[in-house]
């Protein structure tokens, strides 16, 4: 039902593609804006990466561009974590790909991918009507809470290698996690004063629900009159090469070495007062410790071990960032 | 005396100047008063403690302050948190004060004119000084400033009740939000009090205090006023959509999940901790039915119970025969012209689901179990002790010998200890811990293993709490007893052993459950399996007292066992040697006797006997005792007929084999005892005819003994 209705959209659409501007302003796009609140024109991934940028730049969110460094999350982006620390204001959104190394299936799972990107909202200090912007950003994706059963579950948070956490909810949509919400209470070791506010959604889970597939390698990407991209044309291959790469032929050996060589690197980039070099170690301490712990290279008891190690980097550079920017004044304190 | 009712009667007349507050304090207007704050969605599983106790604690600091009301309600829904109190009085009653002045002695010159400490006194009260009056308590007397301190309203008092009780809260991570400084469980939006019909004007984690507050996040909109406290639920259930009461709420949603099973011809299975979290998680719950493709029903439905379960907090169902159909019950929060979609997405998520668990499932049987142990290797038991692995290998050992006492196959139950923690490497059990043991058991029958390994795979995790059932098979028991002395001598080992509230291995736990499993167990003897428990672990082990440490242990949660829920009482636990904690079943069958053995009439009696007995051979210690009775020195006529009867006694009760019966026989001594100890007297001057006596007295004695010390059921202040 869900999937006939969006397709019988989507027709529409293509009969009129660049429609509004053509058309007198006043009525059509009345017309069109009452569709759009019934119908939003959320058809393809792309599409929904777009409703959820222009509505959280209503909300006065800059939107920013992914990090260039494998994360696990849109939380090790520099943009929420270091940003989350000190008294700044700060209101983010942003796409960012994430790497989960053990996540791999080789394409074989419909749900499970070892690459898949978030959406992060970042909303310092959380203002108090969060959760209703948040569930007015699902009416903007075509989510009407009056027809589904939308939960905020108790979820929360912890990152173990950033010393951080918060409290929170997964937010369910008809029983599936759409999104993590959470209040920061803690970022590298440091305690959030303010309180971030954070929203990841699962962009891949939110469009599958909105596409009605059951498999993400479905998803479509892209699609107008001249061409149709499925999420499994662009990853599909990329699933099965990384997977075979992280479970099988990672240089075990050499990833040992990139480890203490990050972390030796960030210690020197401590001492020379440079947090965000630093923090970029951290980064890749962070993922190369993932890739051995999915190659099973590292021992249960040794694991934590390991998980300490990069945690004790990002609290040394948490409080370094802390101190540079103390030292700035602040610059954006003003900006609330 | 006197002056108390001095000061009595000047109260009295100081409240009859003021007839009107005297009034006010015996006809006390009451009202109801109702606190909610409106949150974001909070954390279920502590639901309903916070909410109970938030109500304890006002109810408390009421009463603190002399305020007393009809009853108290608590309200808990996932978005609020609500305390009526039901006929709370409106002010405080008026108080009494006593303020001390100067001590008589000094209050009055030799002319009985007031001195200057008592005009000091009066002026600083604000009185004159013939307004005071005379105070006398055994400390001394003194003139006394008397008055009445009025007593203060609610809408003063309940703001600071209120607020600090809010502050106190057991809230097990309190959070901060935005930039304000105050913490609380979850963000907080409102805050009603109102008392009858008045708001109480306060601040509350930083609100205003209003009587509105609002309903259902989604089928409810815009702000809802409470006109009156009692008006509070069904407001609610009018126009709010949201059930209040816990309590109803869990039962409503019991008979809907309970309606659709029955239109399904099936039954639901409801775990009670699932219950109470879903019924946390909604405020005006439907229950909807969903279907999943029967091809799922291929995997062990243990593993999509858990599926269903955990992960959904959906609930499933099943056929008369116990097996699981491929429908399931969600408990959602709406009301939905659409509920069609809420059903799609909850069967869209529950595939998603069920495939992972199948996913895992065939991974797991991608090679048979045996070859899982190795695996074992990676994780640690306890670091002194070693992986896993040789935690297997100890228990193949462990459980052999025990299959040798036993006279079950040696093979058999080696082979069913060394794959016993297998699954515990595999995805599934990875995914829902709780299914250890369960996919062991499938995956051994998977892999061509003897059923009988299998089964005793399953079962030697069981029991899993105090009352839970025991495994079924003797090699199940036979397991899961080697598996808990293997986890006690080791962590008790290393000293380790629980402490406080702390037991983080769950010895506790595993040491009931091992006195559960020996007690069905008659040839085991504890001592003996302990002893072959530390050899197994060789050096490993630091603790040279642990045999010691172990055996105190489970004596110790022997008694609490026996002991906590009345079953027996201390006395009757504390008459067996604790000795014979070694043989447990014994043990058990000789306490069970003596309690039989409390309830007949001649029980007392042969008690104190037992214990003057006992008193008796004590101060004869170090004295070279005669054991053998000398039938020739008997010559009392009720010496001889006790002899007698010990005699008979004894003979007869080599015969018998329970011990209750043996005790029953022996009851039969009362009458000759009573007789001996009336005309006998045993501390006589003739040492050989004492010495004989007190010969015929151990060996009385020493027949009740082969049960139990019966003078310790004489408890020490009767």
């Amino acid at each position: 039902m869900e999937k006939k209705k969006i397709a019988a959209f989507a027709q529409k659409n293509e009969t009129s593609p660049s429609g509004s501007k053509r058309h007198p302003i006043s009525r059509a796009s009345r017309r069109e804006r009452e569709m759009t609140k019934k119908h939003p024109s959320i058809k393809t991934f792309q599409d929904l990466i777009l409703a959820l940028q222009s509505y959280w730049i209503k909300q006065g969110c800059l939107i920013a561009q992914p990090l260039d460094i494998e994360v696990g999350a849109g939380t090790f982006h520099p943009f929420t974590f270091l940003r989350a620390i000190g008294p700044e204001p700060w209101k983010a959104a942003y796409v960012q790909p994430c790497r989960r190394p053990t996540d791999g299936r080789y394409g074989e799972n419909p749900n499970r991918l070892q690459h898949y990107y978030q959406f992060q909202v970042m909303l310092k200090p959380s203002p108090d009507n969060i959760q209703a912007l948040y569930l007015d950003s699902l009416q903007a994706i075509g989510i009407d809470p009056k027809e589904h059963d939308i939960r905020f579950v108790e979820d929360n948070w912890e990152s173990p290698t950033l010393g951080a956490w918060g409290i929170g909810w997964e937010v369910w949509l008809n029983g599936m996690e759409i999104t993590q919400f959470t209040y920061f209470q803690q970022a590298g070791g440091l305690e959030c004063r303010p309180v971030t506010g954070e929203l990841t959604y699962g962009l891949e889970r939110v469009a599958m629900y909105l596409q009605g597939v059951d498999s993400c390698f479905d998803l479509i990407w892209q699609e107008d009159a001249q061409h149709k991209i499925t999420y499994g044309d662009i990853f599909l291959q990329n699933e099965q090469e990384m997977s075979a790469y992280n479970f099988e032929w990672a240089d075990t050996a050499l990833l040992f070495e990139h480890f203490t060589h990050h972390e030796t690197q960030c210690r020197f980039l401590i001492e020379k007062a440079l947090p965000l070099p630093a923090y970029e170690m951290v980064l890749k301490a962070s993922h190369t410790f993932n890739l051995l712990d999915a190659r099973h290279a590292i021992s249960v008891t040794e694991r934590q071990r390991y998980i300490l190690r990069v945690r004790t980097l990002a609290k040394a550079v948490a409080e370094l960032y802390y101190q540079t920017r103390e030292k700035m004044g602040f610059p954006l304190k003003a900006n609330g | 005396m006197k002056k108390q009712n001095d000061i009595k009667n000047k109260i009295n007349r100081h409240a009859a100047t003021h007839p009107r507050e005297s009034q006010s304090s015996t006809l006390n207007p009451k009202n109801d008063f109702l606190l909610e704050l409106l949150t974001e969605e909070l954390p279920p599983k502590e639901l309903t403690t916070l909410a109970h106790a938030l109500m304890n604690a006002i109810e408390k600091k009421l009463k603190e302050n002399g305020l007393t009301y009809q009853s108290a309600q608590y309200f808990a829904t996932p978005r609020r948190l609500a305390v009526l109190i039901h006929q709370l009085d409106a002010v405080q009653p008026d108080r009494q004060i006593e303020r001390r002045g100067p001590p008589l002695s000094r209050a009055f010159d030799e002319a009985g004119n007031p001195t200057q400490a008592t005009l000091g006194f009066a002026q600083s009260c604000g009185i004159q000084h013939t307004e005071l009056i005379k105070s006398q308590t055994d400390k001394g007397a003194w003139l006394a400033y008397v008055y009445c301190e009025k007593g203060k309203s609610v809408f003063e008092l309940l703001p600071t009740i209120v607020q600090e009780t809010i502050q106190q809260l057991p809230i097990r991570k309190p959070m901060r939000w935005g930039s304000h400084t105050d913490t609380f469980v979850r963000p907080v939006h409102a805050v009603v009090m109102l008392y009858g019909k008045k708001v109480i004007s306060c601040e509350i984690l930083g609100l205003q205090s209003a009587n509105k507050t609002q309903g259902h996040r989604f089928l409810s909109s815009g702000w809802l006023t409470i006109k009156q406290p009692s008006e509070y639920e069904s407001i609610f259930k009018k126009s709010g959509f949201v059930i209040a009461d816990c309590d109803e709420r869990k039962k409503v949603i019991h008979q809907q999940l309970a309606h659709a099973a029955k239109k399904m011809g099936a039954d639901v299975i409801v775990d009670p901790d699932l219950l109470e979290e879903v019924t946390n998680l909604t405020e005006w719950p439907i229950v909807l039915i969903g279907t999943f493709d029967a091809a799922f029903l291929e995997i062990p439905q243990e593993a999509l119970i858990s599926s269903m379960q955990h992960h959904q907090r959906c609930f499933p169902l099943v056929d008369p025969h116990k097996k699981l159909i491929n429908q399931f019950l969600i408990v959602s929060n709406m009301v939905s012209k659409e509920s069609q979609k809420i059903i799609q997405g909850n069967e869209r998520v529950m595939r998603a689901r069920l495939s992972d668990a199948g996913y895992f499932y065939r991974q797991d049987l991608s090679k048979p179990l045996i070859q899982y142990v190795d695996d074992l290797n990676r994780v640690v038991f306890q670091a002194p002790l070693g992986t896993l692995y040789e935690k297997a290998a100890r228990l193949a050992k462990l459980t052999a010998f025990l299959a040798q006492q036993l006279g079950i196959n040696l093979q058999v139950a080696e082979r069913a200890a060394f794959l016993a923690k297998a699954d515990l490497m595999t995805q599934l059990v990875g995914e829902f811990p709780e299914l250890q043991g369960i996919m062991g058991y499938y995956y051994a029958l998977k892999s061509g293993e003897n059923p009988t390994v299998a089964e005793a795979i399953k079962e030697h995790y069981l029991p899993h709490y105090a009352d839970a059932p025991l495994p079924t098979t003797e090699l199940g028991k036979t397991l899961a007893i080697a598996d808990r002395i293997d986890s006690l001598i080791g962590i008790f080992g290393i000293n380790k052993k629980p402490s406080g509230d702390k037991d983080p291995f769950g010895l506790r736990r595993a040491a009931i459950g091992l006195i559960r499993l020996l007690k069905e167990m008659p040839l085991l003897n504890l001592d003996i399996l302990l002893r072959k428990s530390i050899e197994l672990y060789g050096p490993k082990l630091t603790q040279h007292t642990v045999e010691n440490d172990v055996s105190d242990f489970i004596y110790e949660r022997l008694k609490y066992w026996t002991t906590s829920n009345n079953e027996y009482t201390i006395e009757q636990f504390l008459s067996i040697d604790k000795k014979q904690v070694h043989a447990l079943a014994d043990f058990m069958a000789r306490l069970s006797a003596v309690r039989t053995f409390s309830t007949l009439p001649e029980s007392k009696s042969l008690a104190s006997a037992n214990k003057r007995v006992a008193h008796l051979l004590e101060k004869q210690e170090g004295i070279a005792a005669i054991d053998a009775v000398d039938p020739a020195l008997l010559k009392e006529s009720a010496e001889k007929t006790l002899w007698q009867a010990i005699i008979k006694k004894e003979a007869e009760i080599n015969t018998i084999t329970d011990y209750t019966d043996k005790l029953k026989t022996l009851a039969e001594l009362k009458e000759p005892v009573d007789q001996f100890f009336d005309t006998v007297m045993v501390m006589t001057e003739d040492s050989s005819l004492r010495q004989n006596r007190l010969a015929l007295l151990k060996k009385l004695r020493a027949l009740f003994l082969k049960v139990a010390d019966i003078s310790r059921l004489i408890t020490t202040n009767t």
